[in-house]
């Protein structure tokens, strides 16, 4: 995963200016920083949901857009499904565009997310939904895996279930996983390195390892120390 | 095989408005034998289902279509559509091609409905008019004129999805612009037209069998090229310059 000096604005505002990174293969990065820092529109435009003002954004090498897709599993912060579809209508919906989506590993995920398939999407709580939002990724072998807030607004458990699930199915060194969150104590652990955003810039990057040992503090605390 | 996929979809989630103007349809023509009993002139029961389907079928097609996109965007589910490995032409074609698909059923039903109206009305009349010579007329000015119709029918889908697309590039009021888009369309389609009026009217009209009328049909093969463009330049901005 690659930025090449990639600027987004939207109308007068500047999301992003101008990034420069590179995010090696099969390793699992933390995307930090407060709100209105760029982290979602990061994840969007390596998804390929949005277009850069300038420069570019390179998934396994090539531009993000309509051929990545199918390499990128993308989970936004919101409910991105149809609500009148059940959970098994939405497995199989996805399933018709992913051809790396394992059902049966999809069923297993949802049963063990305590998910029901026969549930509509609308009747389901927000853990819910980010719990079925995730089985669908994780389900799916894609070199490439997306984050956007996935612990942001739900409950203990389910947050608990989600980072069970994420590091059970992780393939390191095959699966890249970019995840971006607020919740840095939790899931700090999982973290193989560390990019802080502030404004749209990258304030500071590395192996959260490294860093740790550098500052001489946990990446929670290093956090609070940057966004203080 | 992903437009398939769409479309599949996109009929499973409007099953229910289509099952219900269908059960409206039916409604509106049982209404109308109804009444063959109770008027002097029969053939006035004919205006009622004319009047009641001809233009507003275009219209709730148009706006189950129009709501269909719209929804995409207000409920945010653009963001797993267009994370699928499409491209917009098929996301397009797959919810024009749902909103094609109903209006053909709608019609058909219609058509199967007033045709019996239509039978039923004649056959009152001794004399008028045989029984063959009314399903021929039915057949063969009924198709022409369905034809013109659909065609129709069809171009302001085309022409709003362009104009829904040129709504969504706006930074906000989106709905406001996309209307104001499709007004803007229609008023630079009708210039067109009139523009072509010249090479229209040395092509050839289409006669109709009943009574010595006609129609040129060309306004109408105009009219569905140019929504072929405006669907494939909303394609192109869906891909290329539309954020989700």
């Amino acid at each position: 995963m690659v930025a090449n000096n990639l600027i987004k604005k939207y109308g007068h505002t500047l999301a992003l200016c101008g990034l420069n990174l590179e995010i090696p293969k099969g390793k699992i990065v933390a995307l930090l920083g407060p709100n209105g820092s760029g982290k979602s529109t990061l994840l969007k435009l390596f998804a390929g949901l949005i277009h850069p003002t300038a420069g570019e954004a390179l998934v396994l090498g090539e531009r993000a857009g309509v051929k990545t897709k199918s390499k990128v599993a993308y989970v936004p912060e919101f409910n991105h499904l149809y609500r009148w579809q059940t959970v098994e209508e939405a497995t199989r919906f996805a399933m018709k565009f992913f051809s790396d989506l394992d059902y049966e590993l999809a069923q297993k995920l949802i049963e063990e997310m305590q998910l029901e398939p026969e549930q509509k999407i609308g009747s389901l709580s927000k853990g819910m939904h980010a719990r079925l939002k995730l089985a669908l990724a994780l389900a799916r072998t894609a070199p490439v895996l997306l984050l956007d807030e996935p612990l942001s607004g739900i409950d203990p458990q389910s947050r608990r279930k989600i980072l069970t699930a994420l590091v059970d199915t992780y393939r390191p060194g095959e699966q890249t996983i970019i995840l971006s969150t607020h919740q840095v104590l939790e899931s700090e652990a999982t973290f193989d390195q560390v990019l802080f955003l502030q404004e749209g810039e990258l304030v500071l990057w590395g192996e959260a390892d490294e860093l740790r040992r550098e500052h001489n503090s946990s990446i929670e605390d290093l956090f609070t120390e940057i966004y203080q | 095989m992903y437009t398939i996929a769409l479309l599949g979809h996109e009929l499973k989630k409007r099953q229910l408005p289509i099952v219900l103007t269908l059960l409206a349809i039916g409604a509106l023509f049982l209404y109308s034998f109804s009444l063959l009993n109770k008027v002097a002139d029969q053939a006035q029961v004919l205006i009622l289902p004319v009047l009641a389907l001809a233009f507003p079928l275009i219209l709730w097609t148009l706006w189950n279509h129009w709501q269909s996109l719209r929804e995409e965007w207000q409920e945010r589910t653009t963001h797993l559509l267009f994370s699928f490995p499409v491209r917009g032409w098929q996301v397009l074609l797959a919810k024009g091609g749902a909103a094609a698909i109903s209006f053909a059923l709608f019609t058909l039903l219609s058509a199967v409905l007033g045709g019996a109206l239509v039978m039923k009305v004649f056959s009152s009349i001794p004399g008028e008019i045989s029984q063959e010579e009314l399903w021929h007329f039915l057949f063969s000015d009924g198709s022409k004129l369905y034809l013109q119709y659909l065609l129709i029918t069809l171009s302001f889908i085309g022409f709003s999805q362009l104009a829904f697309v040129l709504g969504q590039l706006a930074p906000r009021w989106h709905g406001i612009f996309s209307t104001g888009g499709f007004l803007v369309i229609l008023y630079l389609v009708g210039k067109l037209m009139i523009w072509l009026r010249p090479v229209f009217s040395i092509l050839p009209h289409v006669n109709l069998e009943f009574g010595s009328g006609g129609f040129n049909p060309w306004y109408t093969v105009a009219l569905f090229l140019f929504s072929l463009i405006a669907a494939g330049t909303a394609s192109w901005l869906l891909d290329q310059k539309v954020d989700f």
